[in-house]
């Protein structure tokens, strides 16, 4: 913290208590047209509009994508996670409200979304999910409502289809440490380096 | 080429007032890091505060490879009078959200109108501006909507930020101050000085209105002499000197 600031803080005892009103969202990024959209993180938001902001920038910048979806963490109902993939079921049905339906396509992997499905609740939804999309592989199954997914529109997302934010990177404070790390990177692999590394520390 | 050459430069001129502006807001910003209201408004004020400094350093980078400069050089190495930004950006906040988050607001609309006309210069500066212009987007974004929140969020909210847009926007218009008396009128974007105050001013308005707060601004003479001519207020000489301490102590260590 600057030191010039040191004589100027000062805490109001009159500050209005905070308001405990964040929830949690879970954020998904789609990387190219056609692809799916995949688990990106979470993010702590009061409200939709916010939580997108803060999705977009938060993960709209940290990576090349197209487009980002997020809902409230308590909009999905997740399944049980396979140790082994899921087996089809029989569950069929095309009544009730839009689903959106996420997969975990291997184990240690991240949900993804796959398509819908109609049902009249989460657990319906999860067992016609399972029968539709469950092909052998795939480990555990999500959905959420349709209506609960919120997503970006073309408008907002000005900077993610163009962006090359490698100006950003850390290059070093100066012009010596950037040429530094140029040579570095130029005539030494990592696995040299990482060779030296352990041999000299342990 | 030296840097007196780039300083009687007048497109050079106008970049620095541009970048000036950025690395001192990045730098005072940056302190809000650990202390903003939540911690996803933390991380993003964080960034922007990043963002700030890394726009500054691609303008220094182009003025560096136009006039044989390192961009260090450039970003610590002047004499105070030859900093072009405007003493806004370090108008101290006092660690008052409403103040910081205005004085933002303001820079950061200004900053985009700005890089809207760089971006239509042929050549490298203009595609490097072209791509900070959307970024500098995002932050208008960004900062219209915590400007409408806290306006429409509660009567204290909307009275500190109204407090915050009164104490600054007398300042305000000194961001449209020529950065050098020497300057043609169509050698910038000066010569559409009145033209970028009005539509810099239509927007702000507009998001003022929707946060039920009001402001009015005003166009300072072209002769009003401050910060981006040189003449810079105390509060600026106090965070110039903090922010290149480390540097002043050995210019040319190498780190």
């Amino acid at each position: 913290m600057s030191k010039i600031r040191e004589t100027f803080i000062n805490f109001d005892a009159d500050l209005p208590s905070p308001t405990p009103d964040h929830r949690q969202w879970v954020v998904y990024t789609c990387k190219r047209a056609g692809a799916p959209y995949k688990w990106a993180g979470y993010l702590e938001a009061p409200d939709t509009e916010l939580a997108l902001q803060y999705a977009r920038e938060h993960y709209g910048l940290d990576e090349a994508c197209i487009g980002i979806i997020c809902h409230d963490h308590t909009d999905g109902t997740d399944g049980p996670y396979g140790l082994e993939p899921l087996l089809p079921g029989e569950a069929h049905g095309d009544d009730g409200d839009c689903w959106t339906v996420f997969t975990l396509v291997h184990r240690g992997g991240n949900h993804q979304t796959a398509g819908n499905v109609k049902a009249p609740d989460a657990d319906t939804a999860l067992q016609r999910a399972t029968s539709a999309f469950a092909d052998g592989k795939i480990r555990s199954i999500r959905v959420v409502k349709s209506d609960r997914i919120y997503m970006t529109n073309d408008d907002e997302s000005p900077i993610w289809p163009t962006h090359d934010m490698t100006y950003k990177l850390a290059k070093g404070y100066s012009k010596n440490v950037r040429a530094k790390w140029a040579r570095f990177r130029d005539e030494r692999t990592y696995e040299q380096y990482r060779k030296e590394d352990i041999s000299k520390h342990f | 080429m030296t840097m007196q050459t780039m300083l009687t430069d007048p497109l050079a001129a106008m970049l620095l007032a541009a970048a000036d502006d950025l690395l001192m807001l990045g730098h005072v910003q940056s302190d809000w890091t650990g202390l903003a209201p939540i911690l996803e408004e933390d991380i993003a004020a964080s960034a922007m505060a990043q963002d700030d400094l890394s726009h500054a350093l691609v303008i220094y980078e182009f003025l560096g490879g136009e006039h044989d400069l390192d961009p260090d050089t450039i970003a610590f190495d002047r004499n105070l009078e030859d900093y072009r930004c405007c003493d806004l950006v370090t108008v101290p906040d006092d660690f008052d959200w409403s103040i910081s988050l205005c004085k933002r607001w303001l820079v950061a609309s200004y900053s985009k109108l700005g890089f809207d006309r760089f971006a239509t210069i042929e050549g490298d500066i203009g595609q490097r501006c072209a791509r900070l212009r959307d970024e500098a987007a995002i932050h208008v974004a960004h900062l219209n909507n915590w400007i409408i929140r806290l306006g429409t969020g509660s009567q204290e909210s909307n009275d500190r930020l109204q407090q915050a847009i009164n104490k600054l926007i007398p300042e305000a218009g000194m961001l449209f101050e020529p950065p050098d008396a020497g300057l043609e009128q169509d050698e910038s974007f000066c010569c559409g000085r009145q033209e970028i105050f009005e539509e810099w001013v239509d927007q702000n308005i507009a998001t003022l209105s929707q946060a039920n707060l009001q402001g009015t601004f005003t166009l300072p003479d072209r002769e009003a002499v401050g910060g981006r001519r040189g003449i810079h207020a105390d509060h600026f000489v106090e965070q110039f000197e903090e922010m290149t301490e480390v540097r002043r102590t050995e210019p040319s260590a190498a780190w």
